[in-house]
């Protein structure tokens, strides 16, 4: 019974192999873009900072992209994240589920920030929109690892994102305007919406220019907005 | 068409509300936060920072939020006149959104004037939406100061913020950190920071209530939990919760308001020890 039970597990290992080598082919068929950014911000808890980011995007096969990306910033706070994206084409654009996970690392305040979700998205040439939840925790550098005192975890709550596009995807040059509660490296919390505008140039088939601005209020929903604070930065991104 | 005119007349609609002011979703009509601190500084240089002499070295201190009086103030009576009544209390604090909307200071007052013991209170923001900021000075003149509780052998450092606009702002902040650096030195046996805002909350029973941007969260979390500051209460979330950081409890009070199913206040027992007890209305 016992043996059986192994040989049924040997044989799904090996499946899972081969379906891994069969992706692993077709991600050599398929472009990978490398994008690197500089940036910088001001907030009213920061005052001014530059940061340095870099991100990679995969296109795994026609099912499956993966991102992941690493940003640093003078204000002494280290971030990574990474999306893992399955997609279904539509009849007219296509449907994504997305996994996104960040972990920063605010030094300057000695706390890990934690961050997961799970969202459902649509896009097309004009328009991306994106709903799901995520979970958040905090904790302090120094927590005692054997209690649960201080780690802080929020309840679930909403991710979102409304985007729309100027031009077609695959116009040479486009202009987009985004409403959302999350970048690469951050998810506020869902009453705290960020307001960006972000801009693409393809230079030469392979070369891109990018250039992005972002707005985040505070109080919006105290009814009782007031700025915050802002980030520009501009990169330059590479299609292999 | 005719849905996108449905869209827009509703959006008509809620705008009506004579309570939201959905013009501060995207503009506050309130001075800003910088300004008001200005406001508050202003009036603290005329009048000084108060101390409150205490004859006993444990005492007690009612905190109330939420009250959002309209036209009614039962429960901020009631618990005006509790204050009045304990010989243990000698002065009350309160976590601001004391009104709803415009024009109900003056019920408000009537409510708390049950009580003729010291209160100090905060703006929250139903207290200056609508543009109200000049109507909170005219009560309680400024939203930012602190004040020193004096028992025989001890001192309780009591230091309120305004964050009515979900932001402590530049000016205000930077107040914050010299307080406590200086006020560090000076052997106080408890620091408490008021103010409206909760930094942080644990469950969604009242659904997800607005508070600070997360690069501010994680700074007010440093600069209390590295000055030995004991408590950091708020209310604006309407349902209790305690949470702990950086070796500082965050308290969020409940509602006071006059409809709530379980309107609740905070008692803080001040001793060697800091405690809180919810009690309902």
């Amino acid at each position: 019974m016992k043996d059986t039970h192994t040989k049924k597990s040997i044989l799904l290992i090996i499946i899972l192999c081969l379906f891994v080598v069969h992706t692993t082919n077709a991600e050599q068929r398929e472009p990978i873009t490398l994008k690197a950014y500089i940036g910088y911000g001001y907030n009213y808890t920061y005052k001014s900072y530059a940061n340095i980011d870099v991100k990679a995007e995969f296109n795994i096969n026609n099912n499956f992209e993966l991102d992941a990306a690493v940003e640093g910033c003078t204000a002494n706070t280290y971030s990574i994240g990474t999306n893992l994206r399955p997609k279904f084409a539509l009849p007219v654009g296509e449907m994504y589920v997305e996994t996104k996970l960040i972990y920063c690392a605010v030094v300057r305040n000695k706390i890990h920030d934690f961050n997961a979700a799970l969202s459902l998205g649509y896009r097309m040439d004009y328009v991306n929109v994106q709903i799901g939840m995520f979970g958040h925790l905090m904790s302090d550098f120094k927590r005692n690892w054997h209690s649960e005192d201080e780690i802080l975890t929020e309840p679930i709550s909403m991710i979102y994102n409304i985007e729309a596009f100027v031009r077609p995807q695959k116009s040479i040059w486009n202009l987009s305007f985004r409403i959302s509660n999350f970048d690469d490296y951050q998810i506020e919390r869902f009453w705290q919406p960020m307001f960006f505008i972000g801009g693409r140039c393809n230079i030469k088939e392979q070369l891109q220019l990018l250039a992005d601005i972002s707005f985040k209020p505070a109080g919006m929903f105290h009814l009782d907005a007031t700025f915050y604070g802002m980030e520009a930065c501009v990169g330059v991104g590479w299609t292999f | 068409m005719k849905k996108y005119i449905y869209i827009i007349s509703l959006f008509f609609l809620v705008s009506c509300n004579e309570n939201l002011d959905m013009v501060g979703m995207f503009s506050g009509q309130s001075p800003r936060n910088d300004q008001r601190f200005e406001d508050s500084m202003r009036y603290n240089e005329k009048a000084g920072y108060q101390t409150i002499t205490i004859p006993q070295d444990d005492y007690i201190v009612y905190f109330g939020t939420d009250m959002h009086v309209d036209s009614t103030w039962r429960n901020t009576q009631e618990w005006a006149t509790r204050i009045e009544n304990d010989k243990d209390c000698y002065f009350g604090i309160i976590l601001g959104d004391m009104i709803n909307a415009q024009h109900n200071f003056p019920n408000f007052m009537k409510g708390v004037s049950y009580t003729t013991k010291p209160l100090f209170a905060t703006a929250g923001n139903h207290d200056i939406y609508f543009g109200q900021w000049t109507e909170y000075l005219q009560y309680w003149h400024t939203s930012t100061y602190y004040f020193t509780a004096q028992t025989p052998n001890y001192k309780d450092l009591y230091i309120c913020m305004d964050s009515g606009d979900g932001t402590f702002g530049r000016s205000q902040m930077a107040w914050l950190k010299d307080i406590l650096k200086e006020k560090s030195q000076d052997n106080f046996r408890h620091i408490v920071v008021f103010t409206h805002t909760h930094l942080y909350k644990r469950d969604s029973s009242q659904g997800h209530i607005s508070n600070f941007p997360l690069e501010e969260t994680y700074e007010i979390a440093d600069v209390l939990g590295t000055n030995g500051v004991d408590w950091y209460v708020s209310g604006h979330a309407h349902s209790r919760a305690v949470s702990d950081m950086k070796g500082v409890k965050y308290i969020i009070v409940d509602t006071m308001k006059d409809p709530a199913k379980h309107p609740a206040y905070m008692t803080a027992t001040v001793g060697a020890n800091l405690d809180y007890h919810f009690i309902d209305l």
